[in-house]
């Protein structure tokens, strides 16, 4: 209500304030016109004294001829003139034609002066009067493009046509403005989508393994087996929920960080301690299967900081390695490279296991995805690692690629990339 | 409109009767705002075609192209080449800098040609960003390939244009510089909201996009 009040009364001041100006204006209009008019009144009174001072020289004198002579030289006139006049009787106007004449003149002068004022005032106010209408049009127009933009759920495409450079500017923020609005409106409504296909997903994900436990227990239960049998079906009901714990696991970190109950804090912070952080996570993997770890690092890396979120990061480098160790084979190497460029940090972790098949290439990082060599699919796995890994390399503004290795050996090379700062 | 580009039956013929090609036909592909799609094939699959023709480079013999809800090929000549300028980035794979003009300079080129003030503030910023403060007097042949074609990207960017379309961007450079010039062109179009559309037959650098269009003999296989 007070903000209402205060623009009104900025708006009466200026409005106040246009009125001052063409109070202004038109005075100083009146002035011109009037010191105009005024000179030239002034001109034709002088005009009218030196034809009647010629006049009455001529008149008053004995010698006309030599007085005209006198006076084309530009000499002055005798005498008052209107003495002269008055001796001869000519006092009034009426028989004065030459002071009709000029007084006929300074009328017309002073009708004109007043005319042409007129004029000009009326095409001031004219001129006003239309830009102010045009003003006012533009803001209605402005007034019901915004009410649009509230109410419609399709962007607003401004007018092109040529308009007032300010109108023109507001037109576009205005513009900027709708699409802003449209791009959120778009936002919620595609993470309530992915909300729904992640739920979708994790109970079909879920589904599965919680029957194929079911199943076991049933027969467990029921069936009559010999103790063979029956610590084989028990073995199998661990597999299941061990499988069924990870995958937990794994979906509690993806919901968490789609849900953005979980987001990236960025610190400075030394990446190679996340890194080792890492390698002690997964060493014991690697050393069961006889693995053996290489780190390729230049010493500026190893003191290097940049901006990540070490927990973060951390479980994004642990999924890439547990990758590597899991298809890899007995007494394998991994090499781990750190390499600093221009903008990225690039770290690439090589293994030679069983590789990814170049169709499959794009699909590994997708959510769920298993790959389809029957190595794989032997292996535990939720799917989920690698789709994590990215969006935690996204989310720090890198990328994580995979390269076929273009010597031929086996195995695959993972690229991340992290920006330096 | 919810994609800022939209093809609709999209096609492009060349020959005459008795040897016609369709060198793309009956393309329908969306492009939604801010997406970073790459539009992978071999050569002569007809990419290069479609990267045109979204560009308004090259009339369609049939089909539409939506910009931003604009039927580009529904204007007339040279209200295409003011709207092509001001709303469209393009990035070469060669390069195509100015050889006689420094890193600045170039960048803000197409404002320049289109008489716009240059926000410097933003220039400054984008420059930051893609790593060329130290080179910003420099000529464009004292650069390397990749600083090249970060300051190509620095001029896509300038004009903040409504999407940019780069044609084999990394033709030109080594593996690792063409996977940091691509993170860095996402990197940099995620930060102001860009689109981008990418041609390439590199599978590698397509990872990095995040979504990828497979093109085969002018016909999209999508995956």
């Amino acid at each position: 209500m007070g903000k209402g009040l205060s623009n009104m009364s900025r708006i009466s001041r200026e409005s106040q304030c246009n009125k001052k100006m063409y109070g202004w204006i038109c005075s100083v209009l009146f002035l011109l016109i009037a010191v105009v008019t005024s000179i030239l009144c002034y001109r034709e009174v002088e005009q009218y004294k030196e034809k009647i001072g010629i006049l009455a020289t001529m008149v008053d004198t004995s010698d006309p001829l030599h007085t005209a002579a006198s006076l084309m030289k530009g000499e002055e006139t005798t005498k008052s003139a209107s003495s002269v006049l008055k001796e001869y009787g000519y006092t009034s106007a009426y028989e004065d034609y030459f002071k009709k004449n000029c007084i006929q003149q300074i009328w017309k002068y002073i009708g004109g002066a007043i005319s042409i004022y007129m004029l000009l005032l009326l095409l001031f106010y004219g001129t006003t009067r239309y830009q102010r209408n045009v003003y006012r049009e533009q803001m209605i127009d402005i007034q019901k493009r915004v009410s649009q933009i509230r109410s419609e759920s399709d962007e607003w495409v401004p007018p092109i046509d040529k308009q007032g450079e300010e109108v023109q500017k507001i037109y576009e923020e205005l513009a900027a403005f709708s699409k802003t609005i449209h791009l959120m409106k778009k936002q919620m409504i595609q993470e309530k989508e992915e909300t729904k296909s992640l739920v979708t997903d994790i109970s079909h994900q879920l589904k599965t393994p919680v029957a194929a436990l079911k199943t076991c227990f049933e027969i467990v239960e029921k069936q009559e087996l010999s103790e063979l049998e029956r610590e084989e079906f028990l073995a199998r009901c661990n597999h299941q929920l061990r499988g069924l714990e990870n995958m937990l696991a794994a979906l509690l970190n993806i919901s968490r960080m789609e849900t953005g109950m979980i987001t990236i804090q960025l610190e400075e912070a030394p990446i190679f301690s996340t890194f080792v952080e890492a390698m002690n996570r997964v060493y014991v993997k690697a050393r069961e299967k006889k693995i053996e770890l290489v780190v390729e690092a230049e010493e500026e890396v190893q003191k290097l900081q940049i901006p990540h979120d070490p927990k973060w990061l951390c479980e994004a480098l642990i999924n890439v390695l547990d990758n590597a160790i899991k298809y890899s084979t007995r007494n394998q190497t991994i090499t781990i490279r750190f390499l600093l460029r221009t903008t990225f940090l690039r770290i690439e972790i090589e293994d030679q296991g069983i590789g990814i098949p170049k169709e499959e290439v794009n699909k590994i990082f997708k959510r769920f995805y298993r790959g389809q060599l029957q190595e794989v699919k032997e292996q535990e796995g939720s799917g989920v690692g690698l789709y994590l890994t990215r969006e935690i390399l996204n989310r720090h503004g890198g990328t994580i690629t995979v390269h076929v290795k273009s010597d031929g050996t086996s195995g695959s090379i993972f690229v991340l990339q992290i920006p330096k700062k | 409109m919810e994609s800022i580009v939209r093809t609709e039956g999209l096609s492009k013929k060349y020959g005459s009767k008795q040897n016609e090609f369709y060198a793309i036909s009956n393309i329908n592909m969306e492009v939604k705002q801010g997406e970073f799609v790459a539009i992978v094939g071999k050569s002569g699959s007809g990419k290069s075609t479609l990267l045109h023709l979204l560009g308004g480079l090259d009339r369609p013999t049939s089909g539409k192209v939506y910009l931003n809800g604009k039927d580009i090929y529904g204007m007339k000549e040279d209200d295409l080449a003011i709207y092509r300028r001001r709303k469209i980035g393009f990035i070469f794979q060669a390069f195509n800098l100015v050889s006689s003009i420094n890193v600045w300079e170039n960048m803000v080129l197409p404002l320049g040609l289109d008489g716009k003030q240059v926000d410097e503030t933003y220039m400054k910023e984008i420059i930051e960003t893609l790593g060329l403060e130290s080179k910003i007097h420099s000529l464009p042949n004292t650069l390397s390939g990749g600083q090249q074609q970060r300051v190509a990207i620095g001029r896509a960017l300038s004009t903040k244009p409504d999407v940019i379309l780069a044609d084999e961007p990394t033709g030109n450079l080594d593996t690792k510089t063409s996977d940091e010039v691509i993170s860095l062109l996402k990197l940099s179009a995620k930060k102001y909201g860009q689109t981008i559309i990418m041609i390439t037959h590199d599978e590698d650098i397509a990872q990095i996009a995040d979504r990828r269009l497979v093109i085969e003999d002018g016909k999209v296989v999508r995956e």
